[in-house]
C-alpha cells in the first residue's frame, strides 16, 4: 500500500485534528470528542494517519486481558478448590492482550487496503521486539466491520454480544510467534 | 460523546470452552501473510513521526 505523503502521528492534547468522515457518526465523534480525553486519562493512545489537509484514518490502543474459567470435567467443588491452587499442566486461564479500541478509515480512502495495513502494523508491532508479553489482540468491532476483521484472522470472543452495536473479537498472536 | 470502548468480559460457560478449543492449536500464519504483515509494518513505520 502506498503511504507516500502520509504522516503517522500520535495524538496529544495539542494535536489539531484535521477533517475526517468515515461515514459513521459515532466513530467520527470518538475522534473529535473523546480521543483526547482517553489520552489525557491514560486510557487509550490514539494514532492518526493524515495528509496535509485531512485525516485518512485513526486507530487506538489500550491494554487488555483475556481471562476464562477453568475448563474440565471437574465438579463445581473441585473447580472452586483448584482455583486456589497454582495453574496446572494445562497452563493459564488469563492472558495479556492489547485492544484496538477504535479503528476507522475516511470515506475518501476506503477500499484501498489502509484498514488491513493498520491491522498488519498492529500485529507486527506487538510481536516484533515487544516490550511486554502480549498474546492476543482484541477489538471492539462495529457491526459493519465484522467481516473485515473475520477476513483478517479475528474470531468472536463471546456469543453474548451478538445483538450489540459492537462485538468483541480477538486475534491470537501465537500464529506469528516465528515472525 | 461516542459509545465507550467495551470492556473484555471474563469468559465462562460455552464462551470459555469455545475460546480454549479455538486456541488449543494455533495455525501458523503463511509465508505470504507474514510478508504482507512485514510490508505494512515497514510502510507505516516509515511515515511515523515518532520512534517505534
Amino acid at each position: 500500500m502506498l503511504f507516500k505523503e502520509f504522516k503517522l502521528i500520535r495524538l496529544n492534547s495539542e494535536t489539531n485534528i484535521l477533517p475526517f468522515d468515515c461515514g459513521n457518526t459515532d466513530l467520527n465523534g470518538f475522534l473529535f470528542d473523546d480521543a483526547k480525553n482517553y489520552a489525557n486519562e491514560l486510557l487509550a493512545t490514539t494514532f492518526i494517519i493524515q495528509l496535509e489537509t485531512e485525516t485518512v484514518a485513526y486507530f487506538n490502543y489500550l491494554n487488555d486481558k483475556i481471562s476464562h474459567a477453568e475448563i474440565g470435567n471437574k465438579d463445581t467443588f473441585l473447580n472452586r478448590i483448584s482455583s486456589l491452587l497454582p495453574a496446572g499442566k494445562d497452563g493459564y486461564t488469563s492472558y495479556p492482550a492489547m485492544k484496538i479500541g477504535r479503528l476507522a478509515v475516511s470515506k475518501n480512502f476506503k477500499g484501498k487496503g489502509y484498514g488491513r495495513d493498520i491491522l498488519n502494523f498492529t500485529k507486527a508491532l506487538f510481536v516484533d521486539n515487544n516490550r511486554t508479553g502480549c498474546k492476543f489482540i482484541t477489538v471492539d468491532a462495529y457491526r459493519e466491520s465484522l467481516d473485515f476483521y473475520l477476513k483478517n484472522g479475528f474470531k468472536y470472543l463471546s456469543s453474548r454480544d451478538k445483538k450489540s452495536d459492537t462485538r468483541l473479537m480477538y486475534y491470537n498472536l501465537g500464529s506469528l510467534s516465528d515472525y | 460523546m461516542a459509545k465507550p470502548i467495551k470492556e473484555t468480559p471474563f469468559l465462562s460457560g460455552t464462551d470459555a470452552k469455545n475460546f480454549v478449543r479455538e486456541n488449543k492449536e494455533v495455525v501458523k500464519a503463511s509465508k505470504e501473510e507474514k510478508e504482507q504483515i512485514r510490508a505494512s509494518y515497514e510502510a507505516l513505520k516509515e511515515i511515523a513521526q515518532f520512534a517505534i
